[in-house]
């Protein structure tokens, strides 16, 4: 069985390194190089909303701030761009903490108003502070990593983006499946019950959108030294629900879902691209049957395959 | 010796005095009964020690500290633990998880040992032995992986005793434990509660309707009635009270039903 295990993430790891030695397009690398970065922030916002259940419609912002961190950290203060990633993380971290505080004691669709105004103050914010961001012209130039002296192709940031969403996903796994997650998932069965079984809820939530923090400063960091341009309109609501939509699509709660949430709403407009603009259309259509006959989202526990043995009820409910 | 100490706690909700002027002190290691009619505030009074609202007057004191104020969660780590009256667990988490839950604050995990191998598997093996300890002791140890909120009845709330006692605390609030369960089954919980008492050398105030229950395991029973205190004492003296057999038969009612016949 291990082996077994063992075995697959091999191929799987054979065929991710094998990709750019085969596709020469640089479009499709393009994407992947996305799917990957949306890997991450979608991981981010499943342990905030996923895991932890706060309804957070705010978090382009985090995403935003993780790119402006780093982009201004490396243009204005010629950081290198690790440090500046660090930098992007640390601050991402930071604002989820300080959203986190004024904002605890709203619940549902309260919290969700909230988070909205924190992401539209930061992009009028971004927007309008001239001399810092250059507002709605945006911040070209980002420099891209370098790796002695040689700056970063494609390939190698497929490959270092590849690498960072594995460990953003080992990471989100390792600790959904600790006490952290399990804490997290008491305070978003019932967090009244889950403080007087003796979690600091107030601690925990903040430490969620910490965390969740910390994966948008990630993707948002890679996003900035990617495309090397920036501007507000990158960061707007709508990414905030295209974000939620990945979550929901997926199966909140999953740490897989999410992911494949991303992966369907990245792609689709890419394959479909002879919609046109029809194609928001499309996607709004697919997520509203999905919402009515499979509300619980593509990914979720008690997914059957069809090669699958009968479900043993008792896995079902370790499995995560 | 006095482990919890209730001075004149008053709760008011608006013009609704839900606990009015309670007193009571609660001896260590017995099993103290709350009883009284609907709404006569006893759910009320639980909510105040564990800190679901503050006091609108008094004092609560637990092994000579104030409560008054405090969050439920610090409570909860000082030793006090509770179930529910409508049982609520964590419907989508396994029994074990359930537990393990409330083993969570005794072991106080820091996020660093997330990432330092030996203090995770540390932590989570013992949450893990501590949590199957305790549903051992309920009988429910077979049913640990499964969803909670999937077991009967009578089950989930012995899965909510489990999740109380896993902590260890030093009193156990039980609301209601016996609702919902068969015969069978409240004599085997009556029979626990006093092993809770006996063995692990706790104390216990349970809201119980079930005068059976209430009658024998009791060393102690405190009737509620509209937010007071209208009797206190030992289980026989209590049930033969005037004032209680009123409060809950109605006297005027029986009365005039008597009249009308």
């Amino acid at each position: 069985m291990r082996g077994a295990k063992l075995l697959q993430y091999l191929i799987l790891g054979l065929i991710l390194v094998a990709v750019p030695l085969v596709v020469r397009s640089a479009y499709v690398m393009q994407i992947l190089i996305m799917l990957a970065i949306y890997g991450i922030l979608v991981l981010g916002l499943e342990i905030i909303l996923g895991q932890t259940g706060l309804f957070s419609l705010g978090h382009a912002a985090f995403y935003g701030m993780g790119a402006y961190t780093s982009a201004l950290l490396a243009l204005r203060l010629g950081w290198p761009i690790w440090l500046a990633m660090i930098g992007a993380i640390v601050t991402s971290a930071l604002f989820g903490a300080a959203l986190g505080f004024p904002v605890l004691r709203l619940r549902g669709d309260y919290l969700a108003i909230a988070t909205l105004g924190f992401g539209e103050i930061f992009r009028m914010v971004m927007n309008n502070w001239n001399s810092l961001t250059r507002g709605p012209m945006g911040l070209p130039g980002i420099p891209r990593p370098q790796l002695f002296g040689r700056p970063f192709d494609r390939t190698m940031y497929y490959y270092m983006v590849v690498i960072f969403f594995f460990i953003a996903l080992f990471l989100a796994f390792h600790l959904c499946r600790s006490f952290l997650g399990r804490a997290f998932r008491a305070i978003r069965d019932d967090d009244d019950v889950a403080e007087f079984m003796g979690i600091n809820i107030t601690k925990y939530k903040i430490l969620s959108f910490m965390i969740g923090g910390i994966f948008a400063g990630l993707a948002g960091s890679l996003l900035a030294h990617y495309i090397t341009f920036i501007s507000p309109d990158t960061f707007t609501y709508v990414d905030s629900e295209m974000l939620l939509a990945m979550v929901f699509l997926g199966g909140a709660g999953t740490v897989i879902g999410p992911v494949i949430g991303a992966v369907i709403l990245v792609l689709f407009p890419e394959i479909f691209q002879f919609l046109v603009q029809w194609d928001m259309l499309v996607i709004g259509v697919i997520m509203v049957l999905v919402m009515i006959y499979r509300p619980q989202g593509i990914w979720a526990e008690d997914i059957r395959w069809p090669w699958a043995r009968k479900a043993d009820p008792a896995l079902a409910a370790q499995g995560k | 010796m006095f482990i919890l100490k209730i001075e004149a706690a008053c709760k008011h909700f608006g013009g609704v005095r839900a606990v009015n002027d309670v007193s009571a002190d609660i001896e260590e290691n017995r099993i103290t009964s709350i009883i009284g009619p609907n709404g006569a505030g006893k759910t009320t009074l639980f909510n105040l020690i564990t800190g679901t609202y503050g006091l609108s007057g008094g004092d609560i004191t637990f092994q000579g500290k104030s409560l008054n104020g405090m969050a439920p969660h610090t409570i909860h780590s000082l030793g006090v633990a509770r179930t529910f009256q409508n049982i609520r667990l964590f419907p989508t988490m396994s029994v074990l998880d359930n537990v393990m839950i409330g083993f969570h604050s005794k072991l106080r995990p820091r996020i660093v040992d997330l990432l330092i191998p030996n203090r995770f598997r540390y932590v989570e093996q013992s949450m893990k032995e501590r949590a199957e300890e305790a549903l051992d002791l309920l009988d429910i140890l077979p049913k640990a992986g499964l969803l909670a909120v999937s077991l009967p009845y009578g089950e989930q709330r012995r899965v909510e005793i489990a999740r109380a006692l896993v902590s260890d605390p030093a009193l156990v609030l039980l609301d209601e434990p016996s609702a919902g369960m068969n015969v069978g089954e409240g004599k085997k919980l009556m029979q626990f509660i006093t092993r809770i008492r006996d063995e692990m050398h706790k104390t216990v105030i349970v809201i119980e309707h079930n005068m059976r229950v209430v009658r024998s395991i009791s060393d102690r029973i405190v009737v509620l009635d509209h937010g007071q205190k209208i009797a206190d004492g030992d289980p026989e003296q209590v049930l033969s009270d005037a004032r209680v057999v009123e409060a809950y038969l109605g006297k005027n009612n029986l009365m005039n039903y008597a009249q009308a016949r």
